[in-house]
């Protein structure tokens, strides 16, 4: 297993922690900023990682440990690592969505990461906007547009279903401008 | 950029700040622009007197939107978002890219 640097990326960082969790039997999937960073090609750069599990939160907190990280509240530090980690509460769950389950995966160079697809990660994005006005996610979400291929009558189809067209036609208008 | 349009430059940072993130309050939108509560004030009566906005009580704060009722809603958010994506990158990040997406109690930035 590669080793946890100064230097490891965060999609490092997903694939290290993804292996070992997945060595150890348990599952999770990578959610919120981290997959933007990932899908953006870095042109959005996330501080946490933010997994979804539906193991047991004691033997989470022991891999987790095994592979060098402190507790600290509810996120876990790693002496080499300027990121943090984090188990939310699940199950997934894409705006008024629940549960959803993750339709991506990555490689990376220890192994494969379970995570939201390019689509999902825009919708997860977008469901801030739509519901909280949050402009940031505005931003991470045309971030990942762009740089991935997504399906838009998915998106479209599922922001008729949070209410939220008049945003979902901003969104699309910024993309294509 | 097109305060003559809106009547001052006080009256256009307000309804670019309510077009921004949706609704806006007195002190907030006063703190971020670095005027003064009165002057913010004053403007948000103004639009609301002229059907533009409305408010509604949250706690002990008057919160205030764009009115739904209004004929010419989607027609002036469309200007106003325009006018958005003319501001330059810096003053977007200072004034219209504040998290508004909840964070739980006690994580960092």
């Amino acid at each position: 297993m590669k080793k946890i640097s100064p230097k490891t990326t965060i999609k490092e960082l997903a694939g290290i922690i993804s292996v070992h969790l997945k060595n150890n039997g348990l599952q999770a999937t990578l959610v919120g900023g981290a997959a933007v960073t990932i899908y953006s090609n870095n042109e959005y750069q996330s501080h946490d990682l933010d997994f979804i599990s539906p193991n047991d939160h004691k033997d989470l907190v022991e891999a987790m440990q095994e592979l060098g990280f402190a507790r600290q509240g509810k996120n876990f530090f790693h002496s080499q690592s300027p990121f943090s980690v984090e188990f939310p509460s699940g199950p997934l769950a894409i705006g008024n969505e629940i549960p959803v389950k993750a339709e991506g995966e990555i490689s990376t160079k220890s192994g494969k990461i379970k995570i939201l697809s390019p689509t999902q990660c825009v919708m997860d994005r977008l469901a801030w906007f739509f519901h909280y006005n949050d402009r940031q996610c505005l931003d991470q979400a045309l971030a990942v547009a762009k740089n991935q291929r997504i399906n838009l009558s998915k998106i479209k189809k599922w922001s008729e279903g949070e209410g939220s067209l008049e945003k979902y036609a901003l969104f699309l208008s910024k993309l294509k401008a | 950029m097109y305060q003559a349009l809106f009547g001052n430059a006080v009256a256009e940072k307000v309804l670019l700040y309510v077009a921004n993130y949706g609704e806006g309050y007195i002190n907030k939108i006063a703190k971020v622009y670095g005027i003064s509560p009165s002057q913010v004030q004053k403007q948000l009566m103004r639009l609301e007197e002229g059907g533009l906005f409305v408010s509604r009580l949250t706690g002990n704060l008057r919160v205030f939107t764009f009115n739904p009722r209004l004929a010419i809603k989607k027609e002036l958010l469309a200007l106003l978002e325009k006018e958005l994506t003319l501001i330059s990158l810096e003053d977007t990040k200072k004034y219209y890219r504040e998290r508004t997406r909840p964070r739980r109690t006690g994580k960092g930035l």
